[in-house]
């Protein structure tokens, strides 16, 4: 009696073991097919289907918002497939999900290529699943549009199949080349976290102070996983800078306690903080900075771009609410300029769509992309400030006056 | 002279395994019995069982004390009823004095005035006890922990006592010493009392009736007088 | 001198967070002789039901902690009867408990997670507007009240333990359950109690500490393995030796990485960790239970 009962409980628990560890994500990957949106157009019946490999982690600890980079996709699809698809075909996508593991993206994109032989590819925003996986891509010559953010992705590797539509963190500090002098700063604190990608922009931002004189009074380093950061942030507020850099993957916390501790200036960001951080620093978030090519809105009226505007509102219509997160319009980008080569190779054959890529030059929600000159899509951009709740341009608000306004109301 | 405590065709079983093939006993009030037995024949199977100490599905049949079944009910409440048990092993406990082990064995009185007398009489029925009044239970020696488990077990104000092997680990002197208090206890205090043990020879020097149990079941009783001069008893327990 | 005030301040908020978690950690080991790895979890449940309670459903504070220890003791009770007391009664080996509780903590993180979702979220303040100055220093009331009642229930069980019958009967429990049982301790009802209590001190903690760390899923996690460390540093087992080795903690580490290198921040946690297993696995109140284990 006791033996089957220790049997039956060690079989639980290994288990609940596996089924960890199947979380963790050593299994086959399993596709989930979505089909693009219908198209009302009877005969594309016929014709055989644009196939789009996507993948991303929609479970595991970077899946808050991969659910809105598939709805940026699906808008885009959804447009795509409204006005002829890719060479009359319809667009289909299949979706993976990567469990947020770089070894998971890595088989998924083998499986991709070898069995579901797909016509492009969008890879995960996560850039270390992108680096785990682009390769097998690019061997197999899949027109790829990636939209991960780390500055030295494609520089890196030199892939010739790979695009980005997205911010690369290396160039925003084209934001601030100029805006420092304005601002006549002369002090700088950065605090980082381990992650590669804030590694990088911790990087790009020395480089930017050695170029132009600025003296780092303080430079900390984090742990993501911590909640208390008073010791680090006690010696940056110390060391007085002009201005902190939160190079960290949650600005929240640090913003927080960063204010407490009596610090009451600009704090750049590296990109458009999420709406939970915005929620999490609540009024300290006055007076983050940071490069982007676009904001996330929580009301439409404060829109006053239209091309973004018009997008919010097919946004809305879908799906009943404002994007909370800038992953969507990384995501429809993507669809949206692989579209535009199609349309200038007239055809979708791979090679062709790659080498018309080369050639795009068109309309994204964060400006003009332009695959010309490279393989990056935007290489300038705006940056913003977060002032009186409101999304401000940078260069706008310095040049009004609004810098010195804002350091007189500390 | 009422039946106190009596177990009606009582078994016990786990794991497949019939530790106690069905015995009847009864204790009467003011009775010192025992229960003695090789090693393996049940009888601290059934004194655990008794004080509520082992897991009640593998119960059967009755264990009544003063009229009411007690078999199914977990030590505490058994305790709460006047039983008081004196595990096999002493179980003290080790890192509070023995003034506070008594303390504990007052635990479920209400009466808060009482109990420093009711310490004070043990500390006159132990005098050993007195000596080490202050001493963590874990600095006792054998004798003085099983003393104070005695002790402890009185605080109660029990009607009747449960002893599971009391001499176990014990030296001889020592074990003279804990039976002559069990039956200063019985005797001044009026305290029935039924203990399992090991030591056939001093069992039946202390008690007034036994019952010797073997493989699970009785096989002989009687007033331990006659016990000590049967003649198969003699050769099995007595070692003559 | 500003830096180090700042520091000291931030060092006690911490050392009261992980005083109050160590101490539920040696309360599990004192009632029920196990190294309980489902407490960081139940914190995290602990600050995600207070600031369901508070923010999400408006309720007044007082009442949504009141609230939450109620269901969080709930919850510790039906653990202890539900699975705990369940595995003790089959005689499994201490491993399968160990594992037991490994695989409880993951479910308990994932409904964490289907619940109250992944994403970090904002305790709101409970004085809102109010900013104290503590020697120079803007400090947060919450942190005052974290303290506060941090000491306030730290005094509070010391006295319940100690003085208490009840808390008597659990010391004597854990001491010996046999023996307590014969003393006629309920130790059944006397377990789930422990669990209970424990389960409530950490959900304490988890409430006291969401207003100034804000409310994720790591939340628990990320303190509860420097509480660990705390409570071997105080002596795994000892009450007294939990308060001291998580405020020692709090301070080690706010301190090393404020005049050190805010490299060894998490770091040194582990360093204490080991070098205690190692050198004096019994803590600062030499307490046994490592050396048995």
């Amino acid at each position: 009696m006791k033996k089957n009962v220790r049997m039956v409980l060690s079989l639980l628990v290994a288990a609940v073991l596996i089924l960890g560890l199947v979380g963790c994500g050593t299994s086959e990957p399993t596709a989930s097919t979505a089909s693009a949106p219908a198209t009302e157009s009877g005969s594309e019946n016929a014709l055989e289907p644009y196939v789009i490999g996507a993948y991303m982690p929609i479970t595991g600890t970077n899946s808050t918002w991969s659910f809105i980079l598939e709805r940026g996709q699906d808008l885009a699809i959804e447009e795509i497939n409204a006005n002829g698809g890719f060479n009359g075909h319809p667009v289909e996508i299949i979706r993976y999900d990567t469990t947020s593991s770089n070894e998971e993206a890595a088989k998924i994109a083998v499986r991709l290529v070898e069995v579901d032989k797909v016509d492009a590819c969008l890879p995960s925003p996560m850039s270390n699943e992108i680096k785990a996986s682009a390769n097998t891509l690019n061997n197999a010559h899949i027109p790829t549009i990636v939209v991960g953010t780390s500055a030295t992705l494609l520089s890196d590797a030199n892939w010739d199949y790979v695009w980005r539509t997205a911010l690369n963190t290396d160039f925003t500090m084209s934001a601030w080349e100029s805006a420092f002098d304005e601002m006549g700063v002369k002090t700088v604190a950065i605090i980082n976290s381990q992650e590669d990608v804030c590694v990088a922009v911790t990087q790009a931002m020395e480089e930017l102070c050695a170029e132009k004189g600025i003296e780092i009074v303080a430079k900390e380093s984090i742990d993501s996983a911590d909640t208390d950061f008073t010791a680090p942030l006690a010696n940056i507020v110390s060391a007085k800078p002009d201005l902190v850099c939160s190079y960290a993957l949650e600005p929240g916390n640090v913003t927080v306690q960063l204010r407490r501790l009596g610090y009451d200036g600009l704090i750049i960001q590296r990109e458009l903080p999420a709406a939970n951080d915005f929620e999490i620093a609540g009024d300290d978030s006055r007076g983050w900075a940071f490069p982007s090519l676009y904001v996330t809105y929580t009301d439409i009226n404060d829109c006053d771009i239209p091309y973004m505007r018009s997008f919010l509102e097919k946004y809305q219509a879908a799906y009943g609410e404002l994007p909370e997160y800038e992953w969507v319009y990384r995501g429809y980008d993507a669809v949206m300029a692989l579209w535009e080569a199609s349309k200038i190779a007239g055809s979708n054959d791979k090679e062709a769509i790659n080498e018309a890529l080369s050639q795009v030059v068109c309309d994204g929600l964060g400006g003009t992309i332009d695959f010309t000159k490279s393989h990056e899509g935007y290489e300038s951009f705006g940056s913003f400030v977060y002032e009186d709740g409101k999304f401000k341009e940078f260069n706008t608000w310095l040049s009004a006056g609004g810098y010195d306004a804002y350091k007189q109301n500390d | 002279m009422s039946a106190m405590l009596e177990l009606e065709d009582f078994r016990y079983s786990y794991g497949g395994v019939h530790a106690v093939k069905g015995i009847s006993l009864q204790i009467n009030e003011g009775e010192i019995v025992t229960l003695i037995g090789a090693n393996g024949a049940g009888k601290s199977t059934t004194m655990r069982t008794i004080c509520g100490l082992t897991e009640p599905q593998g119960v059967q049949g009755k264990i009544v004390y003063k009229g009411k079944e007690i078999q199914k009910l977990s030590g505490h409440k058994i305790t709460a009823m006047g039983l008081s048990h004196v595990i096999e092993g002493r179980h003290i406990f080790s890192k509070l004095t023995v003034d506070e082990n008594l303390e504990m064995g007052a635990y479920l009185r209400k009466d808060t005035k009482n109990i420093k007398a009711d310490k004070e009489e043990m500390y006159r029925l132990f005098p050993r006890l007195l000596e080490r009044k202050t001493s963590l239970g874990s600095n006792l020696s054998g004798g003085e922990q099983q003393m104070l488990a005695i002790a402890r077990a009185m605080m109660n104000h029990p009607k009747m006592i449960l002893l599971d092997e009391p001499s176990l680990g014990l030296a001889p002197i020592i074990v003279t010493e804990v039976f002559k208090a069990i039956k200063r206890l019985n005797e001044q205090e009026g305290i029935t009392i039924f203990f399992v043990e090991q030591n056939s020879k001093i069992a039946l020097n202390s008690a007034q009736r036994g019952y010797v149990m073997q493989t699970g079941e009785i096989v002989i009783s009687g007033s331990c007088t006659d016990l000590s001069n049967n003649e198969a008893v003699r050769k099995a327990y007595l070692g003559e | 001198m500003l830096k180090f005030v700042t520091l000291f301040i931030s060092a006690t908020i911490l050392g009261c967070t992980y005083g109050l978690i160590s101490l539920s950690y040696s309360l599990i080991y004192k009632s029920s002789g196990m190294m309980a790895f489902v407490n960081p979890d139940l914190m995290t449940w602990g600050a995600f039901l207070g600031f369901t309670f508070y923010t999400l459903m408006g309720l007044p504070y007082p009442i949504a902690v009141l609230l939450t220890c109620v269901v969080m003791f709930c919850m510790g009770f039906a653990i202890q009867k539900g699975v705990v007391r369940n595995l003790i009664k089959r005689n499994v080996t201490p491993m399968y408990i160990t594992l037991t509780m490994f695989a409880m903590g993951y479910i308990l993180q994932n409904l964490s997670q289907l619940i109250f979702g992944s994403v970090p979220r904002k305790f709101d303040s409970i004085i809102p507007g109010l900013k104290i100055q503590l020697a120079g220093i803007q400090v947060q009331p919450e942190a005052i009240i974290c303290v506060g009642v941090s000491l306030l229930i730290m005094a509070l069980l010391q006295f319940f333990m100690n003085k208490t019958k009840l808390g008597t009967a659990m010391r004597a429990a854990s001491m010996d359950p046999m023996a307590a049982e014969s003393v006629g301790v309920d130790v059944s009802l006397i377990s789930g109690l422990s669990w209970g209590l424990s389960t409530t001190v950490i959900a304490a903690a988890g409430i006291l500490c969401g207003p100034i760390y804000s409310v994720s899923m790591v939340l628990g996690a990320n303190l509860g393995a420097k509480a660990f460390a705390g409570a071997v540093l105080g002596g795994y087992g000892n009450m007294i030796g939990a308060i001291i080795g998580g405020l020692a903690m709090g301070f080690i580490e706010t301190f090393v990485s404020g005049y050190i290198s805010s490299d060894y921040k998490s770091l040194i946690a582990y360093i204490v960790l080991i070098l205690f297993l190692f050198v004096k696995p019994t803590g600062i109140m030499n307490e046994r239970a490592i050396q048995d284990v």
